[in-house]
C-alpha cells in the first residue's frame, strides 16, 4: 500500500537560481512576448474578422443607394439616416419595442422572483418538477413555439376553449391577428418563453444570500413583506438591474417570434425594428436604408449596454 | 521510423504545394473557356423549386440525353433563396444556372444574369418566342433575363367536392351562393374558405381577381405607373377585399395564418373546404398525389376530390369572372459569372423547351412552357367534374389577362401593406387606394 503525501513545494533562496523551464528554452525574451498573443489571436481573428468588419462594413453600405445586388451602389452620404428619422415606420417600430420591452421585463422579472421565493422554500412539494416545468419553454426553439401559439391563439384555440371553460363564453378574438391585441399577444407568448429565465437567474441570487439575515430579520418579529421588501430585494439588485437592462436589448433584437406569429401585421401592428430591416432588404431590395436601421439599432443596443454596463457596478456597490 | 519536425514539415510542404497545384490545374480545365466538346463539366444548378425530392428525376433524364455534362443541384428555401443566390452570384461562386420567380426578383437579379435571347435564337429556332409561354414576363430593359418553364394561373378557387357533396352544398358562382354554401358547410363543423392571409401574395391574388372583375386588366396598367390606382374601382376593390372578411367568407384569424402550411394543411385535411390556389395545385386532382399525401394527411385524402373553379362573382355584376392572371411560375437563368454558358444554355433549352423535360412537367398536371406539349388528363380522381376544369385552365391560360407579380417590390409592398391593413379594419378603402398609388408615384418617378 502506497500513501500520498502532498509535500509542501520547496522554498527557494534568492541566490538559488530556478531551473530553466522547458517553454522559455531557446526562446527570446521578444518571442516570449508574443507568446499570449498567440493564444488570443484565433478569437481575436474570428471577433474582429466577422463583427468588427461586419459593423463596418454595414456602415459603409448604410451611406449607399444600393439594392444589395448591383456591382455597386450610389454614395449619398447621410441621407438614408435622414430618411430614418422622417420614415414614421421606423418610430412606430420603436414604439412598439418600448412597449413589448416594458411589458416583457417588468413581468418575466415579478413573475420570476416570486416563483424563485415559492419554490426556495422547503415547504413545496416537488419542486424540481416545478423547476424544470418553468425553464422547459426558454430552451424551445422560437420556430416551435410560434407554430404553436398560432393554433393556440386562434379563435378556435385552445386559448378561447379554455376561457370558454370558464364561462367567458363571448371568447372568441383571433389573438395574433387583431391589431388591438396582437402586440399584446407576442408579449405574452415571450412571458410564457423567457420567464424560467429570469427565476433561474433570481435563484441563483437567493441562493447567495446570507441566511442569517434572514434569521435576525425573523428574530426582530419582520413579517413576509418585510422580509421581502427591506431584505431580499435589496440584496437582488444586481440581478434585477442586470435582468432589466438584458431585457432591454432582448426587445430590440427580438425578431423570429414576431416574424413567424404575425409577420408584422396585421398591417403594422406589430413591426419591430428587426423585422423592419429584414423586409426592407430581403423583400424591397433597400440594402442601404436596411444598414442604416441596422446601425440605429447597434447604437442603440450599444447606449442600453452602457446603461447595463453602470448599473451592473451601481449593484455591486 | 521516426519523423522528426523538420522532415514532417517537409512532408507537409510538399503535399500542400501538390494539392495546391492540383487545384490550380483543376481550376485551369474547368474554367477554360476551350474546353473540347467531348469534356465532361460540371453545371451547378440552383432552385428552391423543384427540391430535393424532385430533382433527381429531372438530373437522371438531362444526363441520360447529355452525358458529357454532369448537373449538381443545390436546393434552396425560398425564403433564404434571394439571399443565397444574391451573394453567390454576385461572387461568381455559385450556380451556373439558377431559377428566377418573375416580379420584383427578376428585376433585381437581372444585371447578375446572361442574355439568353441570342443564345434561344442560335438554338432553340428564330421563332423561340412563339415556341414559348409568357417569355415576355422575364425581360427586363430589353434583355431575356430566363426562359420559363411552367406556367401557372391564380384567379381560381378549388374546392373540395366530397365536403361539398355532404353539406349539399353546390360550387358557388356569386357572393349570394357563395354564402349559402358557406353556412351549408359550416353546418357539419368544416370551415368554409381558408386564407392564409398573414402570406402577402395570397392576399395579392384574391385582390387581382377582385380589381379583374370590376375593371378587368387596369391593375396591371396601374402597379406599372400607366394607369390611377387611386381610383373608385380599385377603393371599391378594397372594400370587397374587406367585406370578404367581416361577412364571414375569410375565417376569423386568418391574418395571423399563413397559407403554406396552415391554410393548405387545413385544406388537404378536409378542415375546409375551399381556398385560393392557382394552377400550381392541378397535381391535386390526380390519384396518385392524393395517395402520395396520406402519409401527411391521413386516409381521407385519397378519397377527396379537389376541383378548381372560377372565382365567385363577388362584385355584383362583375365584369369577368374567371379570367387568369399569371406567368412563369420559375424561369431559368444563367449566371453572367459563368464560365460554361455554352452548357449551362444546354440544360437551359432541355428544361425549358425540350419534349422530355417539358412532358416531365405535363405528366404533374402542371401547364408546360413549351406549347406543343399539352396537359393530359388522365389519372384524375373524378374526371367527370376534372376534366372540363382542366380544358378550361388550358383555354385561360392562353389568354391570360396579366401578369401575376407586380414587378417593383416598392409598389408590391405598398399594396399588401393596404390590403392587410384593410382587412384589420385600420385603413379605409380610400387611404389604402391613396396609400397604393404614392408608392407607385414614387416608385415610377412621378
Amino acid at each position: 500500500m502506497t500513501t500520498t503525501v502532498i509535500n509542501k513545494p520547496p522554498v527557494q533562496s534568492a541566490s538559488v537560481k530556478p531551473p530553466a523551464s522547458r517553454r522559455s528554452n531557446g526562446r527570446t525574451p521578444g518571442q516570449r512576448a508574443i507568446t499570449p498573443w498567440l493564444y488570443i489571436l484565433p478569437a481575436a481573428i474570428l471577433v474582429v474578422g466577422v463583427i468588427y468588419v461586419g459593423i463596418g462594413y454595414t456602415g459603409w453600405v448604410s451611406t449607399l443607394n444600393w439594392n444589395g445586388i448591383d456591382a455597386s451602389g450610389r454614395q449619398v452620404g447621410f441621407d438614408n439616416y435622414i430618411a430614418a428619422a422622417e420614415d414614421p415606420v421606423l418610430w412606430q417600430a420603436l414604439g412598439h419595442v418600448l412597449v413589448f420591452g416594458i411589458l416583457t421585463i417588468v413581468i418575466q422579472m415579478v413573475l420570476g422572483l416570486i416563483m424563485a421565493i415559492l419554490l426556495g422554500s422547503n415547504a413545496v412539494f416537488g419542486r424540481p418538477i416545478y423547476k424544470v416545468v418553468m425553464f422547459l419553454p426558454v430552451v424551445l426553439a422560437p420556430a416551435a413555439v410560434a407554430t404553436a401559439f398560432r393554433g393556440i391563439l386562434a379563435p378556435d384555440g385552445q386559448f378561447n376553449g379554455l376561457l370558454h371553460a370558464l364561462g367567458i363564453s363571448s371568447a372568441n378574438s383571433a389573438w395574433l391577428a387583431d391589431p388591438h391585441f396582437a402586440l399584446y399577444s407576442i408579449a405574452a407568448i415571450n412571458i410564457w418563453q423567457w420567464t424560467g429565465f429570469s427565476f433561474l437567474l433570481y435563484q441563483a441570487a437567493i441562493s447567495q444570500i446570507d441566511q442569517t439575515l434572514f434569521e435576525a430579520a425573523a428574530i426582530d418579529g419582520a413579517g413576509t413583506f418585510k422580509v421581502v421588501r427591506y431584505i431580499l430585494l435589496p440584496q437582488v439588485r444586481g440581478t434585477t438591474a442586470t435582468l432589466a437592462l438584458t431585457g432591454c436589448i432582448g426587445a430590440l433584437k427580438t425578431f423570429d417570434i414576431v416574424y413567424l406569429t404575425t409577420g408584422g401585421g396585421p398591417g403594422r401592428s406589430t413591426e419591430f425594428l428587426t423585422t423592419y430591416v429584414y423586409k426592407q432588404v430581403i423583400e424591397q431590395y433597400h440594402a442601404g436604408y436596411s444598414a442604416a436601421l441596422s446601425i440605429i439599432l447597434l447604437i442603440l443596443a450599444l447606449t442600453l449596454t452602457a446603461i447595463q454596463i453602470r448599473a451592473y457596478r451601481f449593484g455591486e456597490d | 521510423m521516426k519523423i522528426t519536425a523538420q522532415g514532417w514539415m517537409t512532408k507537409v510542404a510538399a503535399v500542400t504545394v501538390i494539392a495546391i497545384a492540383a487545384v490550380g490545374m483543376t481550376a485551369c480545365s474547368t474554367g477554360s473557356s476551350t474546353t473540347s466538346s467531348s469534356a465532361k463539366q460540371t453545371i451547378n444548378w440552383w432552385s428552391w423549386n423543384p427540391d430535393n425530392t424532385q430533382d433527381k428525376a429531372w438530373i437522371t433524364a438531362f444526363e441520360k440525353e447529355h452525358p458529357n455534362i454532369t448537373v449538381k443541384h443545390r436546393f434552396i428555401q425560398i425564403a433564404d433563396y434571394p439571399n443565397a443566390v444574391r451573394l453567390a452570384a454576385t461572387s461568381g461562386s455559385g450556380p451556373d444556372v439558377f431559377g428566377l420567380q418573375v416580379g420584383a426578383m427578376t428585376t433585381q437579379f437581372a444585371p447578375l444574369t446572361a442574355d439568353l435571347a441570342p443564345l434561344a435564337a442560335k438554338n432553340i429556332g428564330a421563332d423561340w418566342k412563339s415556341k414559348l409561354n409568357a417569355t415576355d414576363q422575364l425581360v427586363v430593359s430589353g434583355k431575356q433575363v430566363g426562359l420559363p418553364w411552367m406556367i401557372t394561373g391564380g384567379g381560381l378557387v378549388w374546392y373540395n367536392k366530397t365536403i361539398f357533396d355532404k353539406a349539399g352544398a353546390t360550387p358557388p358562382t356569386n357572393l349570394a351562393e357563395w354564402q349559402t354554401a358557406c353556412a351549408k358547410i359550416e353546418a357539419i363543423q368544416v370551415k368554409c374558405f381558408i386564407q392564409g392571409a398573414k402570406d402577402d401574395w395570397v392576399n395579392l391574388d384574391v385582390y387581382q381577381t377582385i380589381a379583374n372583375q370590376i375593371t378587368p386588366g387596369t391593375f396591371y396598367k396601374a402597379v406599372n405607373g400607366k394607369a390611377s390606382f387611386n381610383s373608385a374601382d380599385f377603393t371599391k376593390a378594397f372594400t370587397i377585399w374587406k367585406s370578404l372578411f367581416s361577412d364571414g367568407i375569410i375565417q376569423s384569424g386568418a391574418l395571423a395564418t399563413t397559407q403554406y402550411p396552415d391554410a393548405n394543411d387545413a385544406f388537404n385535411k378536409g378542415q375546409a373546404a375551399m381556398i385560393a390556389f392557382g394552377t400550381w395545385n392541378d397535381d391535386h386532382m390526380t390519384t396518385a398525389t392524393l395517395a402520395a399525401n396520406t402519409a401527411t394527411y391521413g386516409d381521407q385524402i385519397k378519397s377527396s376530390v379537389f376541383v378548381p373553379i372560377a372565382f365567385p362573382d363577388v362584385v355584383g355584376g362583375a365584369k369577368e369572372t374567371g379570367r387568369l392572371f399569371g406567368g412563369p411560375d420559375v424561369g431559368w437563368a444563367i449566371s453572367a459569372k459563368s464560365t460554361k454558358q455554352a452548357a449551362a444554355f444546354t440544360l437551359v433549352q432541355w428544361l425549358t423547351s425540350s419534349k422530355t423535360a417539358q412532358t416531365m412537367m405535363a405528366t404533374s398536371l402542371q401547364t408546360p412552357a413549351l406549347k406543343s406539349v399539352p396537359v393530359p388528363d388522365t389519372g384524375l380522381a373524378d374526371p367527370a367534374v376534372q376534366k372540363p376544369a382542366l380544358a378550361e385552365q388550358a383555354k385561360q391560360i392562353g389568354n391570360l389577362i396579366g401578369s401575376r407579380q407586380i414587378t417593383n417590390a416598392d409598389v408590391a409592398t405598398a399594396l399588401s401593406q393596404a390590403l392587410s391593413s384593410v382587412a384589420s379594419g385600420q385603413m379605409t378603402p380610400a387611404a389604402a387606394s391613396a396609400s397604393v398609388q404614392k408608392a407607385i408615384d414614387t416608385a415610377f418617378g412621378k
